[in-house]
């Protein structure tokens, strides 16, 4: 009996560890500057775009359900999540993600935190989840700020799909989030690009800016007709996933192919991330 | 040292998977696909132009084919580009009076393409249509964008 209960009691210290760092971080970023900006862009810049289009006759043609953009206000978090998927969810997330450990290399604090009651695994689980949690909160934000400018400033007409059809305001809506739900794995995924960089390169500046200059490379890479091996293992390629949603005939071939790929870079950047901060030598520094 | 040597052969083996497979690995976009996708999504706007103008007809009695090459006469049928010619055909009136309509379109390599109207001009040469109702509204035929499975 003792036995299991001394084996329990360091585990569960861990776990409350974890969480009071995943706390701790949550409340860091509630007060930071940067985070904030963030936040207000993600759920004001779809409204200023929507009146900025409305103030002219053009229409984004370049990108899908651009042509509709003054016809069906469903179309414009389409639009949205086609310019989003480019270049500015990578560059959201790895704001937070890009910083979140590189940040106690900058102020020097490493020793600090690691000599107060958290072990490493405990700090790096809950720096993780907080980098997550805002992730995943900037992107939800930005979906539903977008669905509600086209909404409200465009109105409830029906979409034409990328068959031709009609789709009902009710489905354009389901479709709609449920397209945005897809582009969250590859969030994650650039999430953990973000940590991986953060941690490796102990610098702010590379955590946060590489992430968006490797999406935008393999952005690049796609366009030039990359073989479609190659196209298929990018990061970028799970963010255009959803237009199978939209036909007559839905296909999820992209999507799965999207998950997968998405999942094997977040776990191998995670993992990377925590083997280097595990074997880092803090107290030689 | 071993994360030295565990990442060169992480990288080493990234490689091999690519110049593996990159070979083997053809574009996705093919004649037959751009086709199949082509023809129903026309048929399917041409009934939503013609109702827009105050005229009631079915998808499927259109029987709407496309046949799309490249413009490019030696390059083969196939691959992201936008040198991509289509010409739709579908029967209007009855099953003998076949009509066509041409479209310049632009493939990406993840299967969306966007058609732009070529003729002929009253069907999809004008961006906006004035429907029954007198709105001034988006002429669906003019330009349209659609996406197949590359897969």
């Amino acid at each position: 009996m003792t036995a299991v209960a001394e084996r329990t009691e360091p585990r569960q210290a861990a776990r409350t560890g974890a969480w009071v760092v995943y706390r701790w971080e949550l409340i860091k970023l509630t007060r930071q500057v940067k985070a904030q900006v963030v936040v207000g862009l993600c759920v004001l810049a779809p409204f200023l775009f929507v009146a900025a289009l409305n103030a002219q006759s053009n229409v984004p043609q370049d990108t899908l359900f651009g042509r509709w953009v003054h016809d069906s206000g469903f179309s414009i978090p389409l639009v949205v999540l086609g310019f989003a998927g480019q270049w500015a969810l990578p560059a959201v997330t790895s704001v937070v993600a890009g910083d979140i450990f590189a940040c106690e290399d900058r102020y020097g604090t490493w020793k600090t935190i690691l000599t107060r009651s958290c072990g490493r695994s405990q700090i790096f689980t809950g720096k993780t989840f907080a980098a997550i949690t805002f992730s995943v909160v900037t992107t939800v934000l930005l979906a539903l700020s977008s669905l509600a400018a086209g909404v409200l400033l465009v109105g409830r007409q029906p979409l034409i799909g990328l068959s031709g059809t009609l789709l009902t305001p009710g489905h354009s809506a389901v479709l709609v989030l449920t397209s945005w739900a897809t582009v969250l794995l590859p969030v994650l995924g650039f999430t953990g690009l973000g940590l991986l960089l953060s941690v490796a390169s102990r610098s702010s500046a590379v955590g946060v800016g590489a992430p968006v200059v490797i999406g935008l490379v393999m952005q690049l890479a796609s366009l030039v007709n990359a073989p479609s091996a190659v196209r298929m293992l990018l990061l970028t390629t799970p963010f255009g996933a959803w237009h199978g949603l939209f036909t007559v005939r839905p296909f999820y071939g992209p999507l799965v192919q999207g998950a997968i790929v998405s999942l094997v870079y977040f776990v191998l950047c995670v993992g990377g991330a925590y083997a280097l901060l595990r074997r880092r030598d803090i107290t030689g520094s | 040292m071993r994360w030295g040597a565990m990442r060169r052969g992480t990288t080493a083996a990234v490689v091999a998977v690519l110049l593996g497979t990159s070979g083997c690995g053809s574009s996705g976009v093919t004649k037959d696909r751009l086709n199949h996708a082509v023809a129903p999504t026309f048929a399917n706007l041409y009934v939503l132009q013609q109702s827009l103008r105050g005229r009631k007809v079915g998808a499927a009695s259109l029987n709407s084919k496309a046949d799309c090459a490249r413009g490019d006469a030696q390059a083969a049928d196939s691959g992201a580009g936008n040198d991509w010619m289509c010409t739709v055909t579908w029967f209007n009136t009855g099953p003998d009076i076949a009509v066509t309509a041409s479209y310049q379109v632009h493939v990406q390599t993840n299967g969306c393409y966007t058609a732009d109207g070529d003729g002929p001009a009253d069907l999809n040469g004008q961006q906006m249509l004035t429907a029954t109702d007198g709105a001034t509204v988006t002429n669906p035929l003019w330009q349209f964008d659609g996406c197949f499975d590359t897969t």
